[in-house]
């Protein structure tokens, strides 16, 4: 397509780089205060760091558009075909020579083939040429949404809170998130998360029920919550409820981690504010503390905020390079693909940044997901899942067609915790095998390590990555922070 | 209680989208069929987010929820949620400018690419009152419609010409399908979207309320 528009020293209250979900409401806020906003993405998608794609989309992610410096190497396994994206097997076969062949079926076999075929050795492209598992994969492609960063919304917390106010309840659906569950060597077994299901359980011994319900009714009475704060605030969450509430076993892990997600240690205030805010979440719209949002999670939250920012007046463009950044006395100038723009304000997410590197305090997450050809743990229904073992904590999502995900029939288990990937695989591995078992029903496995990247002095960054969080609520806080700055500093002009 | 009303008010709920180049006049489509009203303006568009407009068809109260680009069509950088349970599609171009015509073609790619297989699309060809700067004949568009598969009509949004028709039209066409397929479901407000799904901005909206709404 020809470009006819242009940019050429056009002047803004604010430049975005970056269409993640911390840069997209920042975006959309200031331009609500009738700001002149450019928001900007280098990728030809929406998203960034959440982004989700569609499974060809996902392999072109993969092998072409993503940035090595956060996600050095990615793990696929289509079928029994394993390959490992980042090492290329180059010089081995020229992909072109079986593509005509492979293509006559479907183009979207092709396409795939043509992606991967630099990582394949000649045996595998052949096996895979004329593996099953891909034609359903591609067949359906466009049914999947495949996340870099999997998440959901509390009933009750300052996402869903921005969301209303924003009026996007008119652009994103949501359905509740049927069940939390703890992932055991037995299987899965559900959380007794609320007094309700405490007292329906059958699977409770009456003296953990009387344990649960005590603990429950604690951190529902504020004077009981600030007793505990002030008597025991920085000592261990885990501690408390060991010692005091006397939990243990699969109770205690269902409190600590399924219930207040620590997965790493966290103060007895942290774990009694954690609680209290997933009790709180219940009831709001049905039993669930979670939503899960139809077709993806950030991305599609993203992509609200940005449209809300278009009809805003804000500009968007995608696939654009950012050739220069220049400060000046009043603001920066930079430099973009379409045109010189100047701007009083940049707000950036640090990939953006020529330089960045990884970040030497936030520890990178290791990630893994597998498209199921079944419904693993139920047709039409979502939970959030957690494995611990020992010290370790895996925060799982399961997801299926009810959220518009996956095809009807068709199942998708996402699993991530805090690590080097190299380092966590088999953790992570061990998860899912534990939720879903049977290693045959499984069409698509992925892994990956996200690492972030690090802000440099001088330019307001957002975070450099996802975080491990399972809800996006500490994303939203990101985009306070900056938004705070922005119109602290912005509020003399 | 606000669910009872609103499943009173329609039998179908339809989402429409609007797209195609800046300028060809899909805003001035969508308020002239939704406000009746025209607003000759050369500065793009911002602001319009969707327009609502209820209408009938064979006894059946339509009501069409009408979703224009908001100036992200100019990099070509409508997001990928924009087409997210869209029915129909109205693909607009300026009759006057042969170039929005020639770009038809990449704006359906782009449908294929992220709108639901099935959805249903119609060609308009806007701003046909302007005849003497015309320079896309009727015939090429009508071609092209037949090249596609949809259906095909010139307006204008100025003089009100066939704007009616065309959502009218494409109204016609999807609920037909609906009532083809099984997923008539989906679009009739009793059954709206499945039992479970929730609704934000209704503080009182709960799965168990829902799903008696569907019972």
């Amino acid at each position: 397509m020809a470009e006819e528009n242009t940019l050429n020293n056009e002047e803004y209250d604010a430049v975005v780089l970056g269409t993640g979900l911390v840069e997209s409401i920042v975006a959309s806020d200031i331009a609500a205060a009738e700001k002149k906003v450019l928001h900007i993405d280098r990728n030809p998608f929406y998203g960034g760091d959440y982004a989700s794609f569609s499974l060809i989309g996902f392999i072109e992610w993969a092998t072409r558009l993503r940035d090595r410096s956060q996600v050095p190497v990615v793990d696929i396994a289509i079928g029994d075909v394993e390959m490992q994206l980042g090492a290329r097997k180059s010089g081995e076969v020229s992909a072109n020579n079986l593509l005509p062949e492979t293509a006559q079926g479907s183009c979207q076999v092709g396409e795939i083939l043509a992606m991967l075929s630099e990582y394949l050795s000649s045996e595998q492209l052949e096996q895979l040429s004329n593996s099953d598992v891909l034609k359903r994969l591609a067949g359906e492609s466009r049914r999947y949404a495949l996340e870099l960063a999997p998440k959901l919304t509390f009933c009750r917390g300052p996402l869903i809170d921005v969301l209303i106010a924003a009026g996007m309840a008119e652009y994103m659906e949501f359905k509740g998130v049927d069940a939390n569950l703890l992932v055991t060597d037995a299987g899965v077994e559900r959380v007794p998360d609320s007094k309700e299901e405490v007292f329906a359980s059958t699977a409770l011994k009456l003296i953990e029920k009387r344990k649960l319900m005590r603990l429950l009714t604690t951190i529902s009475d504020p004077e009981q919550v600030s007793k505990l704060t002030s008597e025991h605030g920085n000592e261990d969450f885990g501690d408390l409820l060991r010692k005091q509430f006397k939990l243990d076993g699969s109770l205690l892990n269902a409190v600590l981690y399924a219930v207040a997600r620590a997965t790493r240690p966290i103060s007895v205030s942290e774990g009694c504010a954690r609680v209290e805010k997933y009790l709180k979440s219940i009831g709001r719209y049905g039993r669930m503390a979670f939503l899960s949002s139809m077709y993806g999670s950030g991305a599609e939250v993203a992509q609200a905020f940005c449209r809300s920012c278009a009809v805003a007046g804000g500009t968007y463009i995608l696939s654009e390079s950012i050739k220069q950044i220049e400060k000046t006395e009043s603001g920066y100038v930079v430099e973009l693909s379409h045109g010189r723009v100047t701007t009083k304000s940049l707000i950036m997410h640090p990939s953006y940044l020529s330089d960045a590197t990884e970040s030497e305090t936030e520890v990178p997450i290791a990630r893994r997901f597998t498209v199921l050809d079944f419904p693993a743990l139920g047709e039409d229904t979502t939970s959030m899942l957690s494995f611990v073992e020992g010290s370790h904590v895996v925060s799982m999502l399961y997801l299926t067609s009810a959220t518009m995900v996956v095809p009807k029939g068709k199942s998708l288990m996402y699993a991530w915790t805090e690590g080097r990937y190299s380092q966590s695989k088999e953790l992570l591995d061990r998860a899912i095998d534990s939720a879903v078992g049977d290693k045959a029903h499984r069409m698509l496995s992925v892994g990956f390590e996200c690492r972030a990247l690090a802000p440099r002095g001088g330019y307001t960054c957002t975070p450099g990555m996802a975080d491990e969080s399972v809800d996006l609520d500490s994303a939203v806080q990101a985009a306070q922070q900056i938004l705070d700055a922005f119109f602290g500093s912005g509020s003399n002009e | 209680m606000a669910t009872a009303q609103k499943n009173a008010s329609y039998d179908y709920l339809m989402k429409l989208l609007l797209i195609g180049d800046s300028g060809v006049g899909k805003s001035c489509v969508l308020l002239r069929f939704s406000d009746d009203s025209f607003t000759p303006s050369f500065i793009t568009t911002i602001g319009i987010d969707f327009k609502i407009r209820t209408i009938e068809l064979d006894g059946k109260r339509i009501k069409l929820q009408i979703w224009d680009t908001a100036g992200q069509e100019r990099f070509r950088t409508i997001t990928t949620a924009y087409y997210r349970g869209a029915m129909g599609i109205l693909l607009v171009y300026d009759v006057t400018d042969e170039r929005s015509f020639n770009n038809i073609e990449n704006w359906y790619r782009n449908i294929e690419q992220h709108a639901s297989e099935g959805v249903n699309k119609i060609l308009i060809g806007n701003k046909c009152d302007i005849e003497e700067r015309r320079a896309v004949p009727k015939e090429k568009g009508q071609k092209l419609a037949d090249e596609l598969g949809i259906k095909f009509l010139e307006t204008s949004a100025k003089s009100n010409t066939n704007v009616d028709e065309a959502f009218f039209s494409l109204a016609r066409d999807i609920k037909k399908r609906l009532l083809d397929t099984s997923a008539e479901n989906r679009a009739q407000p009793a059954a709206a979207g499945g039992q479970d799904k929730v609704n934000i901005a209704d503080a009182q909206s709960n799965g168990y309320a829902n799903k008696a709404a569907c019972c």
